[in-house]
């Protein structure tokens, strides 16, 4: 269950800033060795239950979703900024998933790394790891989290999530 | 003299999303990097017409900075959470504390900016 929420969630991301993202077939993880990377990883907190969601993304991607202009002496600095945006986002939105099957967390701060073709390896079993197109380009999603047992959704109406770019005033 | 816009968030990126949608508008930009920063920003800018603060940020979160901000002053600058939360229970934490407003990110500039007009008014 969690994979599919997983990828649903590195999907819908990419789609909300208009980028196609396609899932690829296990095992197609490797990056080419000539492409520096960045990844960011961030912290799960819930109950006694700790994990993390990470990624690990081709330098061009991040570069290509910055919302802000660059600024050639900053770019370094503002992709970081922006891979630790991302992985925010990206948890902010399996979090509000989660939330259905009431399954609540905290979200920590994120931390950002690069180099080339980074491996995220998790204990045997344990683990969601994911890889997929995005314009033409790679991005494998990590997340270092379980359920227990059989979670199904809420389906009484009470859980309430607002959905991205809502606003609410009050 | 434009009105004062403070804005709350550990990315800089998102700080500068939401300071050229509203400096193109017309407001006035204070930004700061965390919730101790923004409870600095806060009080150096009593004028200030309107604050934007992310929720999950280091040191201090900004529904703990609005608490706080809340204690010491309850005419407080009103605030908008920008975040990616989304759970009705963070909302109505929010809404007892004080907030006027929620946007779940990734937010859409022109609402970002309705939602700014309607609580800070019009920006001189």
């Amino acid at each position: 269950m969690l994979r599919g929420i997983f990828s649903d969630v590195v999907q819908e991301f990419f789609f909300s800033y208009g980028l196609d993202c396609a899932p690829r077939a296990d095992g197609e993880l490797e990056a080419s060795e000539a492409d520096t990377e960045l990844g960011s990883m961030i912290a799960i907190r819930g109950g006694d239950r700790h994990g993390s969601l990470a990624f690990v993304a081709s330098m061009g991607l991040v570069a290509s979703m910055l919302p802000v202009s660059t600024q050639a002496e900053l770019l370094e600095m503002q992709q970081r900024d922006w891979c630790l945006e991302m992985a925010n986002q990206l948890l902010g939105r399996l979090k509000n998933k989660l939330a259905a099957y009431e399954l609540a967390f905290d979200i920590g701060s994120p931390v950002c790394f690069s180099g080339k073709c980074i491996r995220l390896v998790f204990q045997p079993g344990a683990g969601v790891a994911l890889s997929f197109t995005v314009a033409s380009q790679h991005f494998r999603g990590y997340l270092d989290w379980s359920i227990e047992g059989d979670a199904s959704p809420v389906t009484s109406g009470r859980i309430r999530i607002a959905a991205e770019g809502e606003i609410y005033l009050f | 003299m434009a009105k004062t816009v403070i804005v709350i968030d550990d990315s800089q990126t998102v700080r500068r999303q939401v300071r050229m949608v509203l400096a193109d508008a017309g407001y006035d930009v204070v930004e700061a990097s965390d919730g101790h920063d923004g409870a600095k920003q806060i009080s150096l800018n009593a004028h200030a017409s309107l604050a934007i603060c992310d929720i999950n940020m280091p040191l201090v979160n900004g529904l703990d900075l609005l608490e706080k901000v809340g204690a010491q002053n309850p005419s407080h600058v009103p605030f908008i959470m920008l975040t990616t939360e989304g759970s009705s229970e963070l909302i109505e934490r929010a809404v007892t504390l004080g907030a006027k407003g929620w946007i779940v990110k990734p937010f859409k500039p022109d609402m970002l900016l309705a939602a700014v007009r309607k609580l800070a008014g019009a920006p001189t």
